[in-house]
């Protein structure tokens, strides 16, 4: 079982969807990183990048895998959280706050200018 | 008898024999309202988009697109979205002197983008009861939930120094 709280070295997983909407001049729209149940990523956890992505690509419908250094979601304002799922023990979300669940607009472009590309189709 | 041809699609707003300006000013901000003698007859066309930019229409069309998205069109459970919040921002699209990039997000909004080269940054998130803007103009970041007519005067201002569009 992985630790509770997500050390600042931690890399976050993010799946985007193949909606060529979220897309705009070879990067996500901020609109990908809004979500009111909260952003939905896959902590690392200790697996080698390449598992991460074939795992997140076998789970959804994806054009791409973005990724951000759990330590950069702190300093831009956000917060991540641990969310193990049934099945999904890397499971996690980041939130606006301790409190609120979804990004603020400014927080969800700071997020997309933030994400590493690390895999697209 | 005369017979007028009055175009109306409620996305698309409204011309008149033709005259789009005019029966745009009545649709939008209600200063003129065409008067028809008696026995004028009206034929409501709800098809017409021919007035409209290119810009326009697809915008237009993506918006159209949003309604196949389904339950869960995420993979985190995300709602469909409504007619009427697909209504209120095509009715939006149909009044931006300048068209932004449309996207879809997975909280029942529907997000305008406007983004220069040099970095500045304007966002319209369109919600079915209220709109927020971001605007982020030489480093300078603002937030806030805005009155639907705010929209052109805040475009307006984005663009009023630079005409370098980019679509």
């Amino acid at each position: 079982m992985l630790p509770t709280e997500i050390l600042d070295s931690e890399i976050l997983f993010k799946a985007i969807k193949p909606l060529e909407h979220f897309w705009k001049d070879g990067h996500p729209s901020s609109a990908a990183f809004k979500d009111s149940k909260g952003l939905s990523v896959d902590r690392n956890g200790g697996r080698p990048k390449q598992v991460i992505i074939e795992n997140l690509r076998a789970r959804f419908e994806t054009k791409a895998v973005v990724s951000v250094l759990a330590s950069a979601c702190r300093e831009i304002g956000t917060y991540p959280v641990s969310k193990p799922l049934e099945g999904n023990i890397y499971h996690a979300e980041i939130h606006r706050s301790a409190t609120e669940t979804s990004l603020s607009s400014s927080l969800a472009k700071k997020l997309r200018d933030l994400v590493k590309i690390e895999s697209l189709e | 008898m005369s017979e007028v041809l009055v175009r109306k699609n409620t996305s698309t707003g409204l011309s008149i024999n033709g005259e789009s300006s005019y029966a745009l000013g009545w649709y939008r901000n209600s200063y003129a309202r065409p008067t028809l003698n008696p026995g004028i007859i009206l034929i409501i066309d709800s098809n017409d988009s021919t007035h409209l930019s290119l810009e326009q229409k697809l915008n237009l069309e993506t918006l159209d697109n949003f309604k196949a998205l389904q339950f869960n069109w995420n993979g985190n459970n995300a709602e469909p979205f409504s007619e009427s919040l697909i209504e209120k921002a095509k009715s939006i699209i149909f009044h931006l002197k300048y068209q932004p990039e449309v996207f879809p997000t997975a909280r029942q909004s529907v997000q305008f983008e406007y983004e220069k080269e040099n970095g500045d940054y304007l966002e319209f998130e369109i919600f079915e009861d209220s709109i927020t803007c971001l605007q982020i103009v030489s480093g300078n970041e603002s937030e806030s939930q805005i009155k639907d007519s705010e929209i052109f005067s805040k475009l307006d201002q984005f663009y009023a120094s630079d005409r370098n569009l980019r679509f």
